[in-house]
């Protein structure tokens, strides 16, 4: 089918019976099993890695997400719990060599392991992908993902796409890397991105890499009913719906519990209220874009039938 | 048998102003189980106290300042009080809650409720101490505004006294006249500053050293410590409102194209940023000084090279600003601090003047008002004159001239010099700063509000313009029905309990019922929590059906159902209003003429308040 026409629109309008089936799934507390409370600002400190700490394990939440240097403090606030330590891997931009990523790889998880004392299992690894290099030779991704599920040494590893960098075509084919290559999840954004998690790239990852490998949402994701839109996009069936294949990587896990518990009180009218569609639309977001992409959604734009939306840019 | 084991002294104060007398009486508990506290004990003493058609301004009418059960525990957000009397200027159910400290003196002189009745033949105050209270003379006082009188009554009893007074607009009777307390936290809207005016009530002074018992202690500080995490991590509550107060919500609102300017005759106010949080901050912020235990801290001392006081807040920045077509700041803040020493609301207040300004300058006025005007200023009335609204403010404290017409109110104005079209309210109250042509929700909420054209009673600009908890589709009517009927019952237990609206920026329903269950230790879901919320709002709508409204009150003025903007960002959208309405009284399960039905008042309980509706047919 032509990608551009009206019916091919992109997952911007939600069927109500399905999404209301997934929402009333969920409680605040089952879907903070699910976030990954993540905080990778450049100037986070202590105190804030504690409160985080402190929230996952008082909410149940599935990690705590931080940089690297972290290592030396988030072991043991973590420890005694079944929360996971999650570090970043050559993050934001993804362009150290292979070698370098599976070095700072192998670094963090031996001193994680020092640290905790609690053996395997409880520590994921976000790895950004070098986008460039992907564009001219897709093995060179497969390549350094793979070296970096090695170093780990059999902890699970999280492969960030940076999906607003990519054509839809492109979407498709790192999608299709990570699915054959060793790691355990595809992830979609830095957070540091042109923009976030869309449903609508969810829906393509989950769509590619099936059900045997995790998918994890992240970027701009502050409130639940955002998170039922990318459940329904990328765990829409039951069996996907456990946090070792589905996750939501956020700064703001009290507001998405706050809000979950909102959403349960008059669910049908919320989820009729809906949304402004080219507000969830990745190929509303063009103002960072290279050329080629952002060509790429103009073209979607035009064919789009929310397209009178686009009146107003802002909304 | 519904008991209550915490959160009340359960006493309520009867002071009657025509003999003389105060008598102590015991709230029973069935009550504060059914109705909470606060807005919606007051809206129920209030149905079953006052007979319909009661004149507000007369010695049947009463006026209560109640308590929650959540005053005095030291909860975010929560030292607050509620005034719940007859509105003389809507003649509907009439509620406001207020900030400060006065909440929480009240509660801690062992006093739940205060219900003045009769009324006074010379001027007087009530002093209420630990479980007794007094009237005192305040003949000295009248004419004094609040400040001087909260200085002076402060000065005669103790330092930490709570203290809420009228000005000369209440002494005046000016139908918006507020009561203040803490000379700047108004209990703002619908004029029941005229009301206490009527009783010749100058002030109440509370004092006292009691604490708000609670059955369970850990449990209540364990669901405390919930509410502060969550209040102290929500974006608007941790960040937003700290930084700028409420004045950060100019630059949104107007971005939005939902910014009324002109008397509502524009969704965007070209100036915005000289009158923005932004301005107001660079410009003339001095320090925040937050309500009683509250750790949003929006509220703000301002200084301008003339003046000192606090405020003004969003809406009357955009009252006396955009909705005038004012864009210097500084006169804003001088008219808010008029309106606060005089005792009048700044949200009536600008709408009344911007009503004036259109009046004018479409020639409605009467050449009497005119000269009126031409003495006042020495030129006629437009929109964006800021020494106008200055001068303006100051003469509706008065009640003088020009100022006396203005004190009627937008819609007594408009209608006396004959165009009622130009006066943008609800059931006589002047609308808020968000034009529901771009806000869909808002328009029902607003029409469908029990004290009129409020914001406060359900906010669904928090999801509709805010995102929180999420946002939704601004132009769309689908869902907002049962949206605003759950903004409203959920407000009402809010303003119950009594807590500020603000934590609902950071908490769900679940969590408020957590809070008031614990500390009333009674068993309550998020689900019974609303089920309480809309036995309160019914309640009222029964008192407003009593006083003879009907669906044709339940409606915005014209300009806003059929002139859609024709620039800004909300360009071009119209409401469906009517079939929102029918939407919206099916959710409720009322008649499409509004009129609850019989099955829905025997599920909250109300069908012996309902009895008048069968025998007036």
């Amino acid at each position: 089918m032509d990608q551009n026409s009206s019916e091919n629109a992109p997952l911007v309008v939600f069927d109500r019976i399905k999404l209301h089936e997934i929402v009333v799934a969920f409680t605040p507390e089952r879907i903070a099993a699910f976030l990954d409370v993540t905080d990778l600002k450049a100037d986070t400190q202590a105190p804030k890695i504690s409160k985080m700490a402190d929230w996952a394990i008082t909410f149940g939440c599935a990690s705590v997400c931080v940089n690297p240097v972290e290592v030396d403090i988030l072991p043991a606030l973590l420890k005694g719990s079944a929360v996971k330590e999650c570090y970043v891997i050559d993050f934001p931009l993804g362009k150290l060599d292979i070698g370098m990523k599976a070095a700072l790889t192998t670094d963090v998880v031996r001193k994680s392991h020092e640290n905790r004392s609690e053996g395997k299992g409880l520590i994921e690894l976000d790895m950004v992908i070098n986008v460039g290099r992907f564009k001219k030779d897709p093995g060179y991704t497969l390549e350094e993902i793979n070296a970096v599920c090695e170093a780990a040494g059999g902890e699970h590893v999280k492969v960030i796409v940076r999906s607003s960098e990519l054509t839809e075509k492109e979407l498709y084919k790192v999608s299709e890397v990570v699915a054959s290559s060793k790691a355990h999840f595809i992830k979609n954004s830095t957070g540091m991105d042109a923009y976030g998690a869309t449903p609508e790239h969810i829906r393509i990852m989950r769509e590619v890499v099936g059900d045997h490998i995790g998918v994890k949402a992240a970027g701009g994701i502050s409130d639940a009913m955002f998170c039922m839109r990318l459940f329904y996009a990328g765990a829409s069936h039951p069996k996907l719906q456990t946090p070792d294949l589905f996750r939501i990587g956020t700064s703001q896990p009290l507001n998405i519990m706050s809000s979950m518990a909102w959403l349960l009180h008059n669910t049908d009218d919320w989820i009729d209220a809906g949304v402004i569609p080219c507000t969830i639309c990745p190929y509303n977001q063009t103002g960072k874009l290279r050329v080629e992409i952002r060509e790429e959604s103009n073209n979607f734009c035009r064919n789009c039938r929310h397209k009178e939306f686009r009146k107003h840019k802002e909304f | 048998m519904k008991t209550v084991n915490g959160g009340y002294f359960k006493r309520l104060l009867r002071v009657n102003l025509s003999k003389g007398t105060v008598e102590s009486e015991i709230i029973p508990d069935s009550l504060l189980h059914d109705y909470i506290g606060g807005r919606g004990l007051g809206s129920k003493l209030l149905f079953d106290e006052i007979p319909a058609g009661t004149d507000p301004l007369s010695t049947e009418n009463i006026l209560m300042f109640l308590t929650g059960p959540l005053t005095g525990i030291n909860a975010p957000a929560t030292n607050r009080f509620t005034v719940v009397s007859k509105s003389p200027l809507t003649g509907t159910v009439g509620g406001c809650s207020a900030g400060g400290h006065f909440g929480a003196d009240l509660k801690s002189a062992g006093t739940d409720v205060l219900l003045i009745e009769g009324k006074s033949q010379s001027p007087c105050y009530i002093l209420i101490g630990n479980n007794k209270a007094e009237i005192l003379n305040a003949t000295n006082l009248w004419g004094k505004n609040t400040a001087e009188t909260t200085d002076y009554l402060l000065s005669i009893s103790d330092l930490k006294a709570g203290i809420a007074c009228i000005g000369p607009a209440g002494e005046k009777q000016v139908l918006m006249a507020t009561i203040m307390n803490e000379k700047n936290h108004a209990a703002g809207r619908g004029g029941l500053g005229a009301v206490m005016g009527s009783k010749k009530l100058k002030a109440v002074v509370v004092n006292g050293d009691n604490k708000t018992p609670v059955k369970d202690q850990a449990m209540v500080e364990n669901a405390i410590k919930k509410w502060r995490t969550f209040i102290g991590e929500a974006p608007l509550t941790k960040d937003i409102l700290k930084e700028y107060g409420t004045p950060a919500l100019v630059k949104v609102i107007n971005h939005y194209g939902t910014f009324p300017a002109r008397n509502f005759n524009e969704g965007v106010f070209n100036d915005a940023e000289s009158i923005s949080g932004e301005t107001f901050k660079e410009l003339y912020f001095v320090a925040r000084k937050p309500c009683s235990g509250c750790p949003i801290a929006c509220a703000r001392i301002t200084q301008t090279p003339e003046r000192e006081g606090k405020g003004p807040e969003f809406e009357t920045i955009w009252s006396f600003g955009a909705l005038c077509g004012v864009n210097d700041l500084e006169s804003v803040i001088h008219a808010n601090y008029n309106c606060n020493e005089a005792g009048i609301d700044t949200i009536s207040a600008g709408n009344a003047i911007a009503c004036a300004m259109e009046l004018s300058e479409k020639g409605y006025l009467t050449s009497e008002a005119r000269d009126q005007i031409l003495g006042l200023l020495g030129h006629d009335l437009k929109f964006g004159d800021a020494r106008a609204i200055v001068r303006l403010s100051e003469a509706m404290g008065k009640s003088e001239g020009f100022g006396e017409i203005l004190g009627l109110g937008a819609w007594r104005m408009a209608e006396k010099f004959g165009h009622p079209e130009i006066a943008m309210h609800v059931k006589g109250l002047e609308l808020p700063a968000y034009d529901p042509r771009g806000l869909h929700g808002m328009s029902i909420t607003l029409a469908t509000n029990n004290r009129g054209g409020c914001h406060l009673r359900s906010y669904l600009v928090s999801t509709e313009a805010l995102s929180t908890p999420f946002g939704i589709n601004r132009f769309s009517s689908d869902g907002k029905a049962g949206l605003a009927m759950l903004y409203q019952d959920l407000t009402a237990t809010i303003d119950s309990m009594v807590a500020c609206l603000f934590t609902s920026f950071a908490l769900s329903p679940d969590l408020y019922a957590r809070l008031v269950g614990s500390v009333m230790d009674i068993e309550l879901t998020g689900k019974d929590l609303l089920k309480t919320g809309e036995r309160i709002w019914t309640i009222e709508k029964l008192f407003n059906l009593r006083e003879g409204k009907t669906r044709a009150d339940d409606t915005l003025p014209a300009r806003l159902l059929n002139e859609p903007f024709k620039s800004g960002l909300s360009k071009g959208y119209k409401i469906e209003f009517q079939s929102l309405l029918d939407e919206y009284y099916k959710v409720r399960g009322w008649d499409r003429n509004g009129i609850p039905g019989e099955k829905k008042l025997a599920e909250l309980d109300l069908v012996s308040e309902s009895s008048f509706l069968k025998s007036s047919g």
